[in-house]
């Protein structure tokens, strides 16, 4: 029978309270904690990371400056935190000084963000086959911060609420069942007043495809439920007369955004499984059906109150090469065509960067960036694609796409700044040699794949593959481009000081000046940077933090590019940066 | 094995998933692999058998019948998940930590994994058609346009799509890619598809706990060929050795008829070749 620490996380937490002066400052960080409101959320203070992107409108910015282009050089390790062993593709919370951070396998950690001792910390009692599967799914990209809880999503598909100031755990709902192959890897958005969960690892042996669910923030309850492949009858009949029983796929596992000014939120919807359309049905095309596999690959607008379904756009029909459009959602108000439009903007797997006007859901613009060759041209009306038909997989055949199928741009977030008012994208140049093969299931579906993905460099490569753009979102002209050996591997962030942080493979963190590319300052960590970095105030003072670390499908699929760069398995932990206090 | 024939395989029990095939010389990564050593040579032979397979009983017997033939005792590692989906880092988990050896693979001549290395073929079997109206007899009595429901991704599965797709439009039939055997059989039985096509094991063994299967019956697969699929069982690659003496005990297993007589025992659609 399972069961939950629930003693060991309050027992954590009254030793770490009550164990005497050491432990006063870490007592009154807590104690100072405030209830995060709805307009906390809509306006976050400078020197919190209240939510996964830092605010709703996903731009990954840090308004703080006193970290700038001039003294960034002097930036030092302030102090440094051991995580579980394994992927870190997780994002820290910062409220009034504490900052929480998701530990791989569901350990959740409150620590003090000046000086990074330990305040409480919850470990889920995972079931042995979650812990032993380990993978992506024990890692959590983002957790959610709301009044006085912490809202997770676990590695057992379940959604709980942690009490920020103890770590005890408020309320437990299970909205899907981890063994039928149901998976949370991102984490929850809370958008007026409703927790918005996405679900993934729908390829495995449910038929329907995924979902999201809205939750009640006081106990959890399931309020609504979307789901992310249209039924019947709905949009007509996208899935070229496929039964839904033999629809799989479209899984939701990014975090969305939010729109106050219309009560929207927006989020991203993966691809098709299996990836080969052959396979999944979708080829070849059926007299008077239609193949674009609704609501895969599109941005969904949805109500957060009710999960209605207000409008969609796909960017990618049929897509069978694992190029998922689930990305972040920027929001930015910017002026096309002469008119001021407010865009969603959002950047797929193909390195291709798209708007849409969040209003309307109309189509703007588009902007390439890493060589691709599976989209051919777009309407530059509607945004339509013409696909290059010889980049499709066919059973039986190797095909050659490009980017890979880890994409040109993975799940490290792409970042804006208003400062610059330039998005900064993570990418990676690379294509793959794809041989659909076949897996016999037996009795186990296990999903997306049915292919083996050569990873390759593009055809001509100088052997560079990591590379940051910097695309003002004014023009869509490139400010600049930095390219290196090694693979981009964490998400980018620019802030108020006119620098953007990011980090490599090869263990690098950098400092870009975010109007020339500039490298202003590096360090070397102990693993992969493989994460999303923040930044965030205490008693005055400006931290950058990142988590750093080995396991992520991304990073390792990456790797096979650049053999001779060599990452140790273990060692995952937190890195905190500051200016020397004399600075 | 042929000479210089590269085996890849397919695992009856596992899908392998995205990341396993993603790159085949990616060894899986564990967090925790430090602290799985390789076990020391003992007189025991660790092997794995999964209760998700529905050939798993018929594995234990062989592996049993194997350690007895190599004079070692026989250590069979039942799995306990009962998890829908697994991958490959969990393969190579029970491969350092559980066993040595991993029964109840499909052998496959395509992109085996390099860490992974395969046994011969212990026994055959493969995949069948079946359907609930009597007079069909073989696939090509399913009038074009009807569906087959076809369990996603086997071999049979792609031979099918490759010999559908190279026809006409007009004269193709409707193939509906479920999940599982089960739920592909369940679609002929609602009257979604005409027929299905599962492997032949499973259907054995779904057939004791199912009724209704009865009403079904297995057809001719002309105009399609389906070739027989052998099954073995995998290690890690460096255990080459033991590899050589397990191929030369199911070697003398299936001469002295040890294999076939398990394979009667336990009602397996599977027949054993020299």
């Amino acid at each position: 029978m399972r069961k939950y620490r629930l003693a060991v996380t309050t027992a954590v937490a009254s030793l770490l309270l009550l164990s005497g002066n050491a432990f006063s400052q870490e007592n009154t960080r807590l104690n100072s904690i405030s209830p995060v409101t709805d307009d906390m959320l809509l306006n976050p203070s400078d020197g919190d990371w209240l939510h996964w992107r830092r605010t709703y409108t996903g731009w990954g910015y840090s308004p703080l400056e006193q970290i700038n282009k001039e003294n960034v050089k002097n930036l030092g390790v302030a102090w440094t935190w051991s995580l579980t062993p394994g992927a870190t593709e997780t994002t820290p919370i910062v409220h009034d000084g504490v900052l929480y951070i998701h530990n791989n396998l569901d350990k959740v950690q409150a620590l003090d963000g000046a000086t990074g001792d330990l305040l409480w910390e919850y470990i889920r009692d995972l079931p042995q086959a979650v812990i032993d599967a380990g993978g992506n799914t024990a890692t959590k990209r983002n957790m959610a911060i709301y009044q006085d809880k912490l809202i997770v999503s676990t590695s057992d598909t379940h959604i709980i609420a942690l009490d920020a100031k103890s770590g005890q755990v408020v309320w437990d709902v299970q909205p899907a069942d981890w063994s039928k192959g149901w998976r949370y890897s991102a984490g929850p958005l809370v958008a007026d007043g409703v927790i918005i969960q996405g679900m993934t690892g729908c390829g495995n042996a449910q038929p329907g495809g995924c979902f999201i669910t809205g939750h009640n923030p006081e106990t959890g309850e399931e309020l609504w439920r979307l789901y992310s492949i249209a039924r019947d009858g709905e949009e007509g009949d996208s899935w070229n007369g496929l039964p839904v029983e033999s629809r799989f796929g479209a899984s939701v596992w990014i975090a969305g955004t939010y729109d106050p000014d219309t009560k929207t939120v927006f989020t991203g919807v993966g691809q098709p499984y299996p990836w080969i359309a052959e396979m999944s049905g979708l080829l070849p095309a059926q007299e008077g059906k239609k193949n674009n596999a609704l609501y895969s690959d599109s941005t969904l607008a949805i109500d957060p109150k009710t999960g209605e379904l207000k409008w969609y756009h796909q960017y990618l029909e049929n897509d069978t090469w694992d190029l998922d459009y689930v990305y972040e959602r920027i929001l930015v108000d910017l002026p096309f065509d002469g008119t001021d439009r407010k865009q969603v903007v959002t950047t797929g797997k193909l390195g291709i960067i798209e708007a849409i006007d969040r209003e309307s859901g109309e189509w703007l613009w588009a902007k390439e960036t890493v060589p691709q060759n599976v989209v051919a041209s777009i309407d530059p009306e509607t945004g339509a694609k013409t696909i290059n038909q010889d980049a499709i997989p066919r059973i039986g055949e190797t095909t050659v796409n490009c980017p890979a199928d880890p994409g040109g741009r993975g799940w490290p977030a792409t970042a804006y700044s208003p400062r610059t008012q330039t998005l900064y994208l993570p990418l990676a140049e690379y294509c793959s040699n794809t041989t659909p093969q076949p897996l016999s299931p037996g009795q186990i579906y296990t999903g997306g794949g049915r292919a083996t993905f050569a990873r390759i460099p593009v055809e001509g490569s100088d052997g560079n593959i990591g590379r940051v753009d910097a695309i003002k979102l004014t023009d869509q002209s490139t400010a600049w481009s930095h390219r290196q050996r090694a693979p981009i591997t964490s998400a980018v962030l620019p802030t108020g000081g006119g620098v953007v942080f990011g980090g490599d493979l090869n263990r690098y963190f950098y400092a870009f000046d975010d109007e020339t590319g500039e490298v202003l300052w590096k360090t070397r960590t102990n693993n992969v940077v493989n994460s999303f970095p923040i930044s965030y105030e205490v008693d005055g003072k400006q931290y950058v933090a990142v988590a750093v670390g080995n396991g992520s499908s991304q990073a390792r699929s990456l790797a096979t590019l650049t053999p001779e760069i060599r990452v140790p398995a273990a060692g995952s932990a937190l890195w905190v940066f500051a200016l020397p206090d004399t600075n | 094995m042929g000479a210089g024939k590269i085996f890849a395989l397919l695992l009856v029990l596992f899908g392998l998933t995205s990341s396993a095939l993603a790159q085949e010389g990616e060894r899986p990564y564990l967090r925790d692999e430090n602290q799985f050593g390789r076990p020391a040579d003992d007189f025991s032979l660790s092997f794995c058998v999964d209760p998700r397979d529905p050939s798993w009983e018929v594995d234990k017997e062989i592996g049993e019948a194997i350690a007895r033939a190599l004079l070692l005792e026989p250590k069979p590692f039942v799995i306990e998940s009962t998890a829908i989906d697994t991958d490959d880092a969990q393969l190579y988990r029970y491969l350092l930590k559980d066993c040595r050896i991993h029964f109840g693979f499909k052998l496959l001549a395509q992109g085996i994994p390099d860490w992974l290395t395969v046994t011969r073929p212990i026994y055959e079997s493969g995949y069948i058609f079946l359907v609930e109206d009597k007079s069909i007899d073989k696939l090509a009595d399913i009038a074009a346009g009807k569906g087959v429901a076809s369990t996603l991704g086997t071999t049979a599965d792609l031979r099918l799509i490759q010999f559908n797709n190279s026809h006409p439009s007009a004269e193709q039939w409707r193939r509906f890619p479920y999940s599982t055997d089960e739920a592909a059989i369940r679609a002929v039985l609602s009257g979604e598809a005409e027929t299905a096509l599962v492997w032949a094991p499973t259907f054995s063994q779904l057939q004791k706990a199912n009724a209704d299967f009865a009403a079904l019956k297995v057809i001719d697969p002309q105009p399609l060929v389906l070739p027989g699929v052998p099954v073995g069982a995998v290690l890690l690659a460096e255990d080459t050795y033991l590899r050589v003496n397990i191929d030369r005990a199911i070697g003398e297993l299936v001469a002295d008829g040890t294999i076939d007589e398990i394979l009667k025992k336990h009602g397996l659609e599977g027949q054993t070749k020299p």
